[in-house]
């Protein structure tokens, strides 16, 4: 059964057979922890769906690439985390030209979060991550809901562990300070 | 500076022998302890909010979704390359028609050629088959006698294309045996 085989076993059979079964397979494994990845990131559903397809397809393209050197999480995640910050950096340029997205009437109504208390728990979320800049937002996230360790990040992100380190706990310090008002 | 401890150890990052440490003043100290119990609620509370129920479809229909994006890359792909390569063609045959063009136009040593050619000949038919030269622009200066066959080799003469002494002298022998025939000597 293709779905007792492990990632490396699934990657092999897409690159070597081009088996489209075992891509299903990869993404039904690392979808959810993509989307949130970027939902966490970017605070609303129309970006995060945006990303979440890109980083599939980019995965799809480039999967061959993979050298079987890291976990094939650990490698999704590079690939997310650089395609969501160079989406943010996107978004920053059209704001500052003046070409601001008028979606946000549809962000509400395609979300697929239904429920007006979840909704209001991830806006409250979404609140507190916000006040952290890109980078430290990231690390944050990597570590505290993605749960992945210092030594992951520190492949994911290209930074020393002792810099994760010192950034995450500055991250920790301030939303423990915003906390203190809940 | 509790707060600095309580991060790291919550992170698990403090060493074994302060953890220890850290343990037991944790024992030890009451109001560390409510400080600390404060600070896992609050990360309890922040974990709390990533509890959130989705729709299921949209993740169940995410492959989906990625082949149908894909096999539309693909399309693109093909219009765009299909387009690329059809205007490289056009550029390719408009700079071919354009050097073909000027090459034509350029060439100006075929008309001239030509134009001796034409004008040589109008020379023989008015003086007869025999004509001497006496072109000045000719290096030779030797009197040549212009025949039909001998016309082209003139022409190329008259535009200071170099002819060998021994051409030359093969023509002049030439005129001069037919010179003999016609005179009937």
């Amino acid at each position: 059964m293709i779905e007792n085989l492990n990632d490396f076993e699934l990657v092999q059979l897409f690159i070597n057979e081009k088996n489209e079964q075992a891509f299903n397979l990869i993404v039904k494994r690392y979808q959810e922890n993509i989307y949130w990845h970027c939902r966490r990131m970017l605070g609303n559903h129309i970006d995060a769906d945006e990303v979440t397809q890109e980083v599939l397809i980019t995965i799809y393209k480039k999967l061959h690439t993979f050298k079987y050197e890291s976990k094939l999480g650990t490698w999704i995640y590079t690939i997310t985390s650089n395609l969501v910050l160079n989406y943010i950096r996107r978004k920053k340029i059209k704001s500052f030209l003046g070409f601001d997205d008028l979606t946000q009437d549809i962000k509400d109504n395609t979300d697929i979060i239904q429920d007006l208390d979840d909704k209001l728990k991830l806006e409250k979320l979404n609140n507190i991550l916000k006040t952290l800049p890109e980078k430290q937002r990231q690390i944050f996230i990597l570590r505290n809901f993605d749960e992945l360790s210092y030594e992951e990040i520190s492949q994911i992100t290209n930074t020393s562990v002792g810099a994760l380190k010192a950034s995450y706990h500055h991250a920790q310090k301030k939303i423990m300070e915003l906390m203190k008002n809940e | 500076m509790n707060e600095d401890l309580f991060i790291k150890y919550y992170d698990n990052d403090l060493t074994d022998e302060e953890k220890k440490l850290f343990e037991i003043s944790l024992h030890q100290n009451e109001n560390l302890m409510k400080a600390y119990s404060n600070f896992v609620d609050k990360q309890n509370k922040l974990k709390e909010l990533t509890k959130i129920n989705v729709n299921t479809a949209y993740f169940n229909n995410m492959p989906v979704k990625i082949h149908q994006k894909l096999s539309k890359e693909k399309k693109k792909f093909i219009i765009k390359s299909t387009a690329v390569g059809l205007s490289f063609s056009v550029l390719v045959i408009f700079f071919i028609s354009i050097y073909n063009y000027n090459s034509i136009s350029n060439n100006t040593n075929m008309p001239i050629i030509n134009r001796s050619i034409e004008s040589t000949k109008v020379n023989n038919s008015n003086t007869g088959n025999f004509i001497t030269n006496l072109n000045s622009n000719s290096r030779t200066k030797t009197n040549k006698v212009q025949s039909p066959k001998f016309v082209t080799y003139n022409a190329i003469e008259d535009e200071d294309i170099e002819l060998s002494e021994n051409d030359i002298d093969e023509f002049i022998d030439q005129t001069q045996s037919i010179k003999i025939l016609k005179s009937g000597k």
